[in-house]
């Protein structure tokens, strides 16, 4: 269904591959359980709490531009990070692979501020991007920009300095929603936060993915202090894995992709089996687990069935991967009426 | 199926002639519930641990506990059945383990020794264990999938004790049992149970089902699950002869499993689906001609008793029936408290109590269908909950399921509590209620659907399994539930919602499979279950005023409600308001009572 809605959107034949496939035409090496990844992950060992320097001194100098960009707020904020990768930096891992080129992100990211607006009311976006990047035309009272001196070939590592430098600045006054820029606010968010916790994760099932996945996650403004320390932890795990010999053969360089999401999954190692009916502490704050089919929607991934009717009871629709087809699909529609007017 | 015992000094803090001696005093205090064999150990330095034998399976001693393995790293208390040990002991076999038994205690320590934690999610079965790393220097606690089995646990002088039974435990406590717990209290009052980890006394904790406490000698503690029940969104269509297809194939296997004793066995059969069905399966796909047993009241209108009769006589089981009477309530008044281990407002725990007495006299396993009703959506208090949700939409689904717990399900209502109760009120809301509220979110879900997770985790295990162990040990009755195995959870879990209510039918994926092996007019209609009937009540008011006195009274000496005279004056005149608090209250006093927490 994919591959058609991608060919159909594009207007050329596409293969779907990566995880949506069910197995890589012709891979270089071995896919191992994610599961032995992510234990692998999990047991690694720091000397310590503090950060790798060069992450430190990065979270310490993003931190002053989230307390400069602060805004005083009624409803919720809401941490959204994009940059546009180089055009030579593909996302080519054993079991991620896609082509960002392939999609107008700017149209993306302007949906996703329309829906916020739709569903949030008083909400205030932090849109995180690279210094005078385009994204800065969305600037709004409600959409504050910040500008990063990020390195847009590494952006799952950025991602993470910046979510923990968000969370140490002055602008983490209110209950906070991270969605990647590719899910979309469907419902109100504001009630997830009477669940009781610090930080929920959402969660999924499938033999290739990792049960948790990092494109929704909802930080309480009640013990700041404890989501401080659960990204810290985070944000120290992701250092490790730069340097593990077994990721590194695995994986390669983690920063550009898959290690945002190892390093937040080797933390709710612990908490696994997944359950929305446990709370949990993980690195000293009170967690809980959401299912993705609720709270992080995503149709048609891993192995569970899942069905796009009662899409509005969803909180967040989910357009992963070659998903993003449907907008492209969507925008053609737009403009194809907007030009019949 | 046994009592277990543990104590562990933390930090170095206790001596083991200490440890010794506690362990050894839970274990006795739990006698009931292990009359077969007793023993200890201890490692002469840090830990000991005390176990009550109930032999079910190798009566010879070859199953004694506790247990230590080859290497004697490790030491076992246990209490359970693993109902798959022969298929776990030849997989271990196979990976270079030797057995000197036929006991699945030696097959559950090699199993930890194999796979560790991993082990917990291979088992099929119920338990509730206690494991001691020599190596490690830790104890693991932990309790199977669904809380079949009860362990508590409490920090005390430097030690960690654990025990099977709360009175056990609380009665070793150095320095005395500790109070009524405030919050404990407002739980059990608003829910006639107190969900895990709370209990009714303060620094007692209830492990959570599926869940896996490793405490270190250093005093550090971590926690880990190993299952997880929920309903499946957007499941895939299925036919409801289909789905009685395959749980016919599901259910008959695990029930096939849990007939494997070297003693007699028997079944719990009311005129209900869950017990019907079992007891169907067992006589008409597995040949099996079971004893069984029901309970009715004398002087009632309403009861299981003829229904139950028909039922075995169409099926060729051997029949047996209780009938609860005045001299029973009598003769209970003076003891019941003693019974509750923890208190328990259920009103089937009388007549379940009194069949299981009589049970044993001729079997020592029984099967019961607990579990069917939050599995299949059995409970007709879920029916209206769609209804409530459409009338008045809650932006906050804790809302929604304070609005359950105040109309469908009133024991106390939260509202008649919350002036008595407010920081404990507040609490319940923020803990508990925002705990569950994920189900009322979930997309797709019928009502039933939503309310039967809810039970699942907390009803089940809070107030069913505690009831059916709590009076069923009391004999040494060990009781196995066919519907809490893996593969029957998760075809419940995958059934969509018209599978599980159908408009005002209940479970009818169990009645389309119980059709089947039963005449139409013998499936029961609606439930009625083995709770004491109102009818019943009314026409023995006399013995339950008595027994109400008795328990005000007793409640009114404890130093809680002594310090909260006008909540508990308020509780006294609202008790009688309807038979759930009645008996609630009642059953909390007769337990007060019985502990000596009255002063």
């Amino acid at each position: 269904m994919l591959s058609r809605l991608a060919s159909f959107a594009s207007g050329s034949d596409l293969t779907i591959f990566g995880k949506e496939a069910a197995l890589d035409a012709a891979p270089s090496q071995a896919e191992l359980p994610i599961m032995e990844i992510v234990a692998h992950a999990a047991a690694l060992e720091a000397g310590g709490d503090a950060l790798a320097d060069a992450t430190r001194v990065r979270v310490a100098a993003y931190a002053e531009r989230f307390s400069a960009a602060a805004r005083p707020v009624q409803g919720i904020n809401v941490f959204v990070y994009h940059v546009d990768l180089p055009a030579d930096a593909r996302i080519d891992y054993i079991d991620a692979k896609l082509s960002p080129g392939e999609f107008d992100y700017l149209d993306i990211v302007a949906r996703f501020v329309a829906r916020v607006r739709a569903h949030c009311r008083q909400a205030m976006i932090y849109l995180v991007t690279s210094p005078g990047a385009r994204y800065r035309e969305l600037a709004a009272p409600d959409v504050s920009v910040v500008e990063l001196p990020a390195d847009p070939a590494q952006p799952m590592y950025e991602r993470a300095c910046a979510l923990l430098a968000y969370a140490e600045s002055r602008a983490f006054s209110r209950d906070t929603v991270f969605l990647d820029s590719d899910a979309f606010v469907n419902r109100s968010l504001e009630p997830v936060f009477s669940l009781g916790f610090d930080v929920a994760l959402t969660y999924r099932e499938g033999p290739r993915l990792m049960p948790v996945n990092e494109g929704a996650m909802f930080l309480a403004a009640s013990r700041p202090e404890a989501v401080r320390a659960f990204l810290r932890r985070r944000t120290q795990i992701y250092d490790l894995l730069l340097d593990d010999p077994f990721v590194t053969r695995y994986y390669g360089d983690v920063r550009r992709w898959r290690g945002g999401q190892l390093s937040l999954n080797a933390l709710a190692y612990p908490l696994f089996p997944c359950s929305p009916y446990r709370a949990w502490e993980a690195a000293g704050a009170r967690v809980r687990l959401l299912p993705c089919d609720t709270y992080n929607f995503t149709a048609g991934e891993g192995e569970a069935p899942s069905s796009l009717d009662r899409l509005d009871e969803r909180h967040v629709v989910h357009f992963k991967g070659q998903r993003k087809y449907a907008l492209a699909l969507a925008a053609r529609a737009e403009r194809g009426a907007a030009a019949a007017r | 199926m046994c009592g277990i015992a543990a104590a562990l000094s933390i930090a170095g803090a206790a001596r083991v002639e200490s440890l010794r001696e506690l362990a050894g005093r839970m274990a006795r205090a739990q006698a009931h519930r292990g009359p077969d064999g007793a023993g200890e150990w201890d490692d002469g330095r840090a830990c000991a641990l005390a176990h009550r034998r109930l032999a079910v399976i190798d009566l010879s001693p070859g199953g004694r506990q506790p247990m230590q393995d080859a290497g004697q790293r490790y030491t076992i208390v246990y209490n359970g059945e693993l109902y798959n040990f022969e298929a776990l002991r030849a997989e271990l076999a196979a990976l270079g383990h030797r057995f000197t038994s036929r006991s699945d205690t030696e097959v559950l320590l090699a199993a930890w020794g194999q796979w560790g934690l991993d082990c917990f999610r291979r088992f099929d079965g119920m338990f509730a264990l206690a494991i001691y790393d020599r190596l490690d220097r830790k104890l693991v606690l932990a309790r199977d999938c669904a809380g079949e089995k009860p362990l508590y646990y409490a920090r005390r002088n430097g030690m960690l004790l654990a025990a099977s039974e709360l009175r056990a435990l609380a009665s070793c406590l150095p320095g005395g049992s500790p109070e009524l717990d405030a919050r404990g209290v407002f739980d059990y009052l608003a829910l006639r149970y107190v969900p895990p980890p709370r209990t009714i006394l303060r620094d007692i904790h209830s492990l959570e089902p599926a869940t896996v406490l490793v405490v270190s000698e250093g005093g550090g503690e971590e926690r880990r699950g190993f299952h997880a029940f929920d309903r499946v969104v957007d499941p895939p269509a299925t036919s409801l002869d289909e789905a009685a297809d395959a749980l016919e194939s599901a259910l008959t296997s695990s029930l096939e499993r849990r007939l494997i004793a070297d003693v007699p066995v028997g079944v719990f059969l009311s005129s209900g689906v869950d017990s019907s069905l079992v007891c169907a399966l067992a006589a008409r796909k597995l040949g099996r001609g079971m004893r069984s047993f029901c309970a009715g009241f004398a002087g009632g209108d309403e009861d299981e008793t003829i229904a139950a009769r028909r039922i075995a006589q169409a099926l060729g089981l051997e029949h047996r029936e209780y009938s609860v009477s005045s001299a029973d309530l009598l003769s209970l008044a003076a003891d019941f408290g003693a019974c509750l281990d923890e208190p328990n407002g259920d009103r089937s725990c009388v007549p379940v109590y009194l069949l299981a007495r009589e049970m044993r006299r001729e079997v020592t396993v029984a099967i019961s269908g607990d579990g069917a009703d939050e599995l299949f959506c059995g409970y007709t208090r879920y029916l209206g909950f769609d209804e409530a949700l459409r009338r008045a939409p809650a932006p906050d689904p804790r809302d929604a399921l304070e609005l359950y717990y105040e109309r469908a399900l009133p024991v106390f209502p939260p509202s008649t509590l919350k002036p008595l109760f407010a920081e404990e009120c507040a609490a319940w809301r923020d803990d508990f209620l925002s705990l569950y509220a994920p189900v009322v979110a979930r997309p797709g879900w019928s009502g039933p659907q939503r309310l039967s997770v809810l039970d699942y985790h907390s009803y089940l295990p809070g107030a069913v399994l505690a009831k059916v162990d709590r009076m069923c040990m009391r004999h040494a009755l060990e009781v196995r539930t066919p519907y809490l195995e893996a593969s029957v959870l998760k075809l419940a879990a995958g059934l969509p919602p018209d599978l599980c209510a159908d408009g005002r039918t209940l479970k009818p994926v169990l009645r389309r499979l119980l059709e089947r092996h039963l005449p139409a007019g013998l499936v029961a209609a609606r439930k009625i279950g083995f709770g004491m009937p109102q009818d019943f009540m009314q026409a023995h008011r006399a013995q339950f005023a008595s027994m109400f006195a008795v328990a005000c009274e007793a409640l009114r000496a404890t130093p809680f409600f002594s310090a909260r005279t006008e909540a508990f004056e308020r509780l006294v005149a609202l008790a009688p308001g309807n038979v759930n608090s009645l008996w609630a209250f009642t059953a909390l006093g007769l337990w007060a009572q019985s502990c000596g927490l009255a002063r």
